[in-house]
């Protein structure tokens, strides 16, 4: 079976762009440190208590989002510490790496808790960027990290990946031996790029829950999968440090020293008007 | 040639006109009592927008935004039914959506020199858009007479086949003259742009545009009319401005719900894959 490889807590951003560029996707062990990993659990215990359960109104939706699985967005309002997940400096570089040929800047897709209770069977295989499978790119338009914060075993439904599929024909499905599915244990992290293959696996646990952190930048020219100017409104995106703002769209999207444009105008000024000064980060 | 069709003409007849053109004229779409509505709501708007900061905004032009939320009047132009039908074969196959990228007034103030010609498709950046593969459908609606002088938009009927990065010289480029609410529609791959105000009197357009719903906007919709905005405003209009999902799973609203939630939380919308939306009012 072919792994992903694994790279120690302390290595660069390069090296995380690197094997992603061969693979389609690399492990960093213990990218979340305990402390951190302690902290933004705690914070999440009382949200995932209260989640309502998987009620998408459509059998397609729910089988997708999973009926076991109870998700999470709006996290830069509701747990502080996923912030700082979010502004890792190699996270940002390994996004801005992948995505820097085809856009000036990145913006926040989704930041997700994807807590997935037992009995959940896999997702279908699937590539992030075919949420914009209209733009017949052959360039990935996102990038996505899968976080543990609990031990994921293969067997509590680590991701599935195949590995090398970035580079495969849209149409071409895997063998299972193409397959590998994730050991991470608590704070490890999976690194991925838009058009690679993978999977919600299945949690064939009678008792345990999978919890992790989904982390994803897209182009800034997209539309991103979380609406985050409702779910992360002015008034607490003012509280954020200025960089949180800027990856939640509270910044113009300005292409103009390429040729292009501003997208994302707040009367016709710059939607970071609205927040006032922010923090220093 | 701009093609120039008669208000009524069937949307078959406007799409195949824009299928050769890139670019087309429909004279009168909009009776002037609208417009001056439209002009009468946004006055108080206009009149304390500064001008642009740099050329390609028009250092003597005034650009205001928001108009969906400051304009009632304007609803009916944004829901015109011929100017729909274009932005939905041009922009959202079956399965597919389109949304309002911007619905601004540009006012170029007497002495404003004519803008460099442009495709709108340029906005997002150097993504190379594939040849006739259309991602926005921009309708200037003429507020006032355009003539020669005063403004009217420039285009190049044709160019949509045109390689792309060309500079083009404006002096080549034929204008859209037309009556007061008329339209010019003008595809994302068409070459254009606004024309020099030599007269001395303000030249106003509502430039309305349409972009496949996975794109981001170029107005933020969700802050210039914010939900409990959205909430007095008609359902086809606040889906328009973007509360609805862009694909299969683009502009969740909380943790999975459909953005239009967000503006009336005491309905049920349901979220489905595919074609949507999958509601039930409650």
């Amino acid at each position: 079976m072919l792994e992903l490889q694994r790279l120690p807590a302390d290595c660069t951003a390069d090296d995380i762009v690197e094997v992603n560029e061969q693979d389609g996707g690399v492990i960093v062990d213990g990218w979340i440190s305990p402390e951190r990993l302690e902290r933004f659990n705690a914070e999440l215990d009382p949200l995932l208590d209260a989640h309502p359960g998987t009620n998408s109104g459509s059998a397609a939706s729910d089988a997708f989002l999973g009926h076991k699985t109870r998700r999470i967005q709006g996290l830069c309002a509701k747990a502080p510490t996923f912030v700082e997940i979010m502004l890792d400096e190699r996270l940002l570089s390994f996004a801005r790496a992948v995505i820097g040929p085809i856009s000036p800047t990145i913006i926040l897709n989704d930041g997700e808790v994807i807590d997935i209770g037992p009995g959940e069977p896999a997702q279908f295989l699937h590539r992030d960027d075919d949420a914009w499978n209209f733009a017949n790119t052959t360039h990935p338009m996102i990038v996505n990290t899968i976080a543990a914060l609990v031990d994921v075993t293969p067997e509590l439904g680590g991701t599935l990946v195949v590995p090398g599929s970035h580079r495969w024909d849209a149409d071409r499905q895997p063998t299972d031996a193409e397959i590998t599915a994730c050991d991470l244990p608590a704070g490890s992290t999976l690194f991925f790029r838009g058009d690679t293959l993978h999977a919600g696996g299945a949690n064939t646990t009678t008792d345990k829950r999978r919890r992790a952190l989904s982390t994803g930048f897209c182009c800034g020219w997209l539309r991103p999968v979380e609406n985050s100017y409702t779910n992360v409104p002015p008034d607490v995106a003012a509280t954020l440090p200025r960089e949180a703002q800027e990856l939640l769209g509270y910044s113009l999207y300005d292409a103009s020293e390429v040729g292009g444009g501003y997208l994302g105008y707040h009367d016709m000024g710059d939607p970071m008007s609205l927040l006032g000064r922010g923090q220093t980060a | 040639m701009i093609p120039r069709l008669a208000s009524g003409t069937p949307y078959e007849d406007v799409i195949a006109a824009l299928d050769l053109s890139g670019c087309v004229v429909i004279e009168s779409l909009a009776a002037p009592e609208t417009v001056t509505n439209i002009l009468d709501q946004l006055a108080p708007f206009m009149e304390r927008t500064p001008a642009g900061q740099d050329e390609l905004s028009g250092l003597r032009t005034r650009r205001t935004g928001a108009v969906p939320a400051r304009a009632p009047a304007s609803w009916s132009l944004l829901r015109e039914p011929t100017i729909l039908a274009v932005a939905e074969h041009f922009l959202a196959p079956p399965g597919q959506r389109f949304h309002i990228c911007t619905a601004v007034t540009s006012d170029l103030l007497p002495g404003q020199e004519a803008q460099s010609i442009h495709r709108d498709q340029w906005t997002y950046g150097y993504y190379p858009w594939p040849t006739g593969f259309e991602v926005e459908v921009n309708v200037l609606w003429a507020m006032q007479d355009f003539d020669d002088t005063n403004g009217a938009t420039r285009v190049f009927p044709g160019s949509r086949a045109w390689d792309d990065g060309l500079e083009l010289d404006g002096a080549d480029a034929i204008a859209a003259t037309c009556p007061i609410g008329s339209a010019i529609v003008v595809l994302g791959s068409c070459y254009h742009g606004a024309g020099a105000n030599e007269s001395d009197t303000n030249r106003v357009a509502l430039s309305v545009g349409y972009q496949r719903a996975w794109l981001r906007q170029g107005e933020n919709q969700y802050l210039n009319c914010p939900p409990d905005v959205a909430a007095t405003m008609p359902d086809d209009i606040v889906r328009l401005l973007g509360y609805q999902r862009g694909s299969d799973a683009l502009g969740y609203w909380r943790d999975g719900e459909d953005p239009m939630t967000a503006v009336h939380p005491d309905r049920t919308y349901h979220v489905g894959l595919g074609t949507g939306p999958e509601e039930s009012n409650a």
